[in-house]
């Protein structure tokens, strides 16, 4: 073995790459050469020096350190991702209606606003989803409700202002562009444009939640405030827990809402109710108060009124084939076309009770408080009129598969 | 050694899991930085680049390399690119294979070096030769870990690393000699 390879084995050697055979060889060299025995010395103790480093350890914690640009990088990456589709949980239904009714507006989703709103609506989305259960053939008309919704919301806040003569309850026929502005405007008239203005940020929040279910994209859309009365009056507390739990509530309160806000100063709502239902609304406004407080928040019914009054808990908002369930969950009431179909609500499915041919467009509708009455208007020739269906299986709570046509 | 659990949950989006894994690299992650720069700021500056660096690429890294040498990979590089110094090192060519008298080696033999010369002289080879040396000793890294994380021929390796050695020895010698460490 010749000297140059022996020192690159003695390199090899403290590295740990010679072979045992190897190994033999190179100490049989150092044996007899003595240069190499020296080098083999050298490097050897060199290597244990190096080996003997300190382990140095950095003075604060690197890791703790880099958090904040770590969450920055979260930050955009999150922003990135809700542009292409919202970043909470309700994907599927808010893609449409994000992608239509966010652009117009600034972008709420690339505000620190959306993390919270987004995280609000998910909630409600996910209460939602338990009632959606309830109805599932209201869930076609989810994903326009949630449209119209917001689009009426925005029109809401525009409107305002208007006392408005009619209710603007109306059922949002045309799904999310079609809410008329004077259908805001009467409903929301009690409702000050701040309310509209939240409503609006909270119905896109809401409109995720794809109206699981009115009451809970109602209240949520709130935001903050709590959705009890769109009228300018109060945000009362709109309990969204409410509105989520009890669809049906909320279409009374819907009602209800009206006369409250009416009560609480907004006359628009009153006369509104007046119009609605003749002699129904009048007894419901009386006990709307009450109903109101106790069931949803007042808003509701503003909101709703543009969006989609009849629709039930879920949609909320507005759907183009408006759904109303009654308060005591017996009953739906839904609109097909130019027809209003009554509905024994059953577990499984439903037993149409009453076909009704409309005469005009449909305006909006709304179950009296005791499930007795299904109140509604029809526009013909840009006039409305109140009509009211009476369900004859009128008894205690139980369901009863009498058909009443 | 870092848990494959805990990889794979950290690069499946666990949040929790990257930052409990980057909080166990960044010792190893440090210490190479710490001694291819030899300097405390430069090696917290390196050290947070590279940490966010594992953080943000974290799904590149494939199961059938070492993490470690994937990690190692990602410092070393931060270090020679970005902190690339400007202050001429010796060439490695000048001492090569040349050993003083044979009393120097006795003496050199007998003492145990400072730390603090063993770190100058590192300090003092050319950028790829020092990283291959802490790669060796600080992190205890094979020659084909070494080839993996520094992309060169693992003869190549081997080539720096005896070359840097002896490099080390002859300026330690020289440190001695000249009392430099007192």
């Amino acid at each position: 073995m010749k000297c140059p390879e022996a020192v690159e084995w003695i390199h090899r050697y403290l590295d740990g790459d010679l072979s045992e055979e190897e190994v033999t060889r190179l100490k049989e060299h150092l044996r007899s050469c003595d240069d190499c025995a020296r080098t083999y010395d050298v490097l050897k103790h060199l290597s244990d020096n190096l080996y003997q480093l300190p382990e140095v350890t950095p003075k604060f914690s690197i890791v703790d350190s880099i958090l904040p640009r770590l969450d920055e990088i979260d930050r955009a990456r999150d922003e990135e991702g809700s542009t292409l589709e919202v970043s909470e949980a309700e994907v599927p239904l808010m893609k449409s209606i994000s992608s239509r009714s966010k652009k117009e507006r600034t972008p709420f989703w690339r505000t620190r606003a959306a993390v919270p709103a987004a995280l609000g609506t998910a909630a409600a989305v996910i209460l939602g989803i338990f009632i959606y259960q309830y109805q599932p053939e209201t869930i076609p008309n989810a994903e326009i409700a949630p449209t119209s919704q917001q689009t009426q919301l925005k029109k809401d806040t525009q409107n305002s202002s208007s006392a408005g003569a009619e209710v603007s309850t109306q059922v949002d026929p045309g799904a999310a562009d079609s809410v008329p502005t004077p259908k805001d405007s009467s409903k929301q008239s009690s409702e000050p444009s701040a309310d509209g203005v939240k409503k609006n940020a909270g119905a896109q929040g809401d409109a995720k939640q794809g109206g699981a279910d009115h009451a809970a994209t109602r209240t949520e859309k709130e935001g903050a405030a709590p959705p009890v009365s769109h009228k300018s009056d109060t945000k009362k507390s709109g309990s969204p827990e409410k509105t989520t739990t009890d669809g049906v509530k909320e279409f009374t309160s819907q009602v209800t809402e009206q006369d409250k806000s009416a009560a609480s100063g907004s006359s628009g709502n009153r006369s509104m109710d007046q119009k609605k239902v003749d002699g129904t609304q009048t007894k419901q406004s009386g006990q709307d108060k009450s109903v109101v407080n106790k069931d949803k928040s007042p808003e509701k019914t503003q909101e709703k009124i543009p969006l989609a009054p009849d629709t039930n808990g879920f949609m909320g908002i507005m759907s183009s084939s408006p759904i109303k369930l009654s308060p005591d969950g017996k009953y739906v009431a839904e609109v097909e076309q130019d027809h209003l179909k009554v509905y024994l609500n059953n577990t499984d499915d439903r037993t149409l009770l009453s076909d009704i041919t409309l005469n005009g467009n449909w305006v909006k509708g709304e179950w009296s408080e005791d499930s007795k009455t299904f109140s509604y208007q029809t526009s013909l020739n840009d006039t409305v009129k109140d009509y009211t269906y009476t369900v004859e299986n009128n008894e205690d709570k139980t369901n009863s598969t009498n058909l009443s046509q | 050694m870092v848990e494959q659990g805990l990889i794979r949950a950290a690069q499946s989006g666990d949040r929790d899991a990257l930052i409990t894994l980057l909080r166990e690299i960044e010792q190893q992650v440090y210490r190479t930085a710490y001694y291819i720069l030899n300097n405390e700021q430069d090696a917290h500056d390196a050290a947070q680049e590279a940490l966010i660096r594992v953080y943000t690429k974290i799904n590149s890294y494939e199961e059938k390399a070492q993490f470690k040498t994937w990690v190692q990979r990602i410092v070393t590089n931060i270090c020679i690119d970005k902190f690339r110094r400007s202050k001429p090192t010796v060439s490695i060519e000048e001492h090569e294979m040349v050993f003083q008298g044979k009393e120097n080696v006795e003496r050199q033999v007998m003492s145990t070096y400072l730390a603090q010369d063993i770190q100058e002289a590192i300090n003092q080879l050319p950028d790829h030769h020092r990283s291959v040396v802490v790669l060796r000793y600080v992190q205890d890294l094979s020659y084909n870990e070494i080839a993996d994380c520094l992309d060169l021929p693992l003869n190549t390796v081997k080539s720096y690393l005896f070359r840097a050695r002896q490099q080390l020895q002859n300026l330690l010698q020289d440190y001695q000699k000249g009392g430099v460490s007192g």
